[in-house]
């Protein structure tokens, strides 16, 4: 059994209700977009890879440990032509992720509770939204709740869903992530998503 | 019958976009919706990977000019204490062979002092004697 499963609590009441999401505009994913030098590549994807990263740790600042270790690693990849380098970056941050875990596994166990998504302001980052407050708490929550029911998913599962759906590489570039052959990735992904669909009903 | 079997795996497959269209648009707005903080961190984080590199970059001309100085006075340096620890030996060594050869020394002077003696020997005088 998932050991995630039993630390998550059931999302508030709140949360329920889920703001619509704006119509924005096409947002071009810097991931996607050609960077040709290392450089710009990691300063866009940085923010991205946060999120992923708060998605397995639910720790800030072993998130950002994470994504510092991982941009670390990559810079011995510069010779590496520019389109490897968003499939390696992901490897390089999956595998931090996991021994992060490892670490805060053996070490917390037994000390204190892991943190929650649903906990608020410890676990999600999210600005201030002085101009709507009542929409920005409504997202919040939402995303709160969307956070909650992927960090629940194993692991493997997780990360097919967060490659292959949110961040938007194709199956070749996501099984070259996640170190196994394109059929594990559709298994995996299909199962984060029916497992997500029966969670996150209103989401549709 | 093939059309009907195939409006639930179309609807399926509608029904996957759909969410999976709703779920990365809040993971969008996530991303968009850090906090200042966390953004600065995130940028800070990036400054120290990319400073040593940097460093090292700028760095680079003023390490191979010091290096390429460093060599050449070590070559010098060596060089010279190469041709001072030479020239004694190479000394000393014809010293020893002068004072080695101490008993012939004296008749190489004394034919290098007489040129007749040559003459003498290439005369016919000389031949005759050889030939008594």
């Amino acid at each position: 059994m998932h050991a995630d499963a039993d630390r998550d609590p059931q999302p508030s009441a709140n949360a329920g209700a889920v703001a619509p999401v704006p119509t924005a505009p096409a947002v071009l994913d810097p991931t996607q977009a050609a960077a040709t030098t290392l450089e710009d590549f990691l300063s866009g994807v940085g923010t991205r890879a946060f999120r992923f990263a708060e998605l397995g740790l639910r720790q800030r600042e072993d998130a950002l440990d994470a994504v510092q270790d991982a941009m670390m690693r990559m810079l011995g990849y510069r010779e590496r032509p520019p389109e490897e380098w968003t499939p390696l970056f992901w490897s390089i941050l999956r595998r931090r992720i996991v021994d992060l875990q490892r670490r805060s596994a053996f070490r917390l166990r037994w000390l204190q509770p892991a943190p929650t998504h649903a906990d608020g302001d410890d676990v999600i980052d999210w600005a201030d939204g002085r101009a709507d407050p009542s929409r920005h708490q409504d997202n919040r929550e939402a995303y709160a709740r969307m956070a909650t029911a992927l960090s629940a998913l194993p692991r493997r599962q997780r990360e097919a869903f967060s490659l292959r759906v949110l961040e938007e590489l194709d199956v070749a570039q996501t099984a070259q992530a996640m170190g196994c052959s394109e059929g594990s990735v559709k298994t995996h992904l299909s199962r984060a998503r029916d497992t997500l669909k029966r969670q996150l009903e209103d989401f549709r | 019958m093939n059309e009907d079997r195939q409006h639930p795996t179309r609807d399926n497959q509608r029904s996957d976009d759909d969410f999976d269209r709703a779920l990365r648009a809040r993971h969008r707005e996530a991303v968009a919706s850090l906090s200042p903080r966390v953004r600065a961190q995130l940028q800070q984080r990036l400054r120290t990977v990319q400073a040593p590199v940097a460093g090292m970059r700028r760095r680079h001309p003023a390490w191979t000019l010091a290096a390429a100085c460093s060599l050449a006075v070590v070559l010098a340096v060596g060089l010279h204490r190469r041709d001072a620890d030479d020239n004694p030996t190479r000394v000393s060594a014809a010293n020893a062979a002068i004072t080695g050869s101490n008993d012939n020394g004296e008749l190489i002077a004394t034919l290098d002092e007489a040129p007749d003696l040559y003459l003498w020997l290439a005369s016919d005088d000389a031949n005759r004697i050889l030939s008594e």
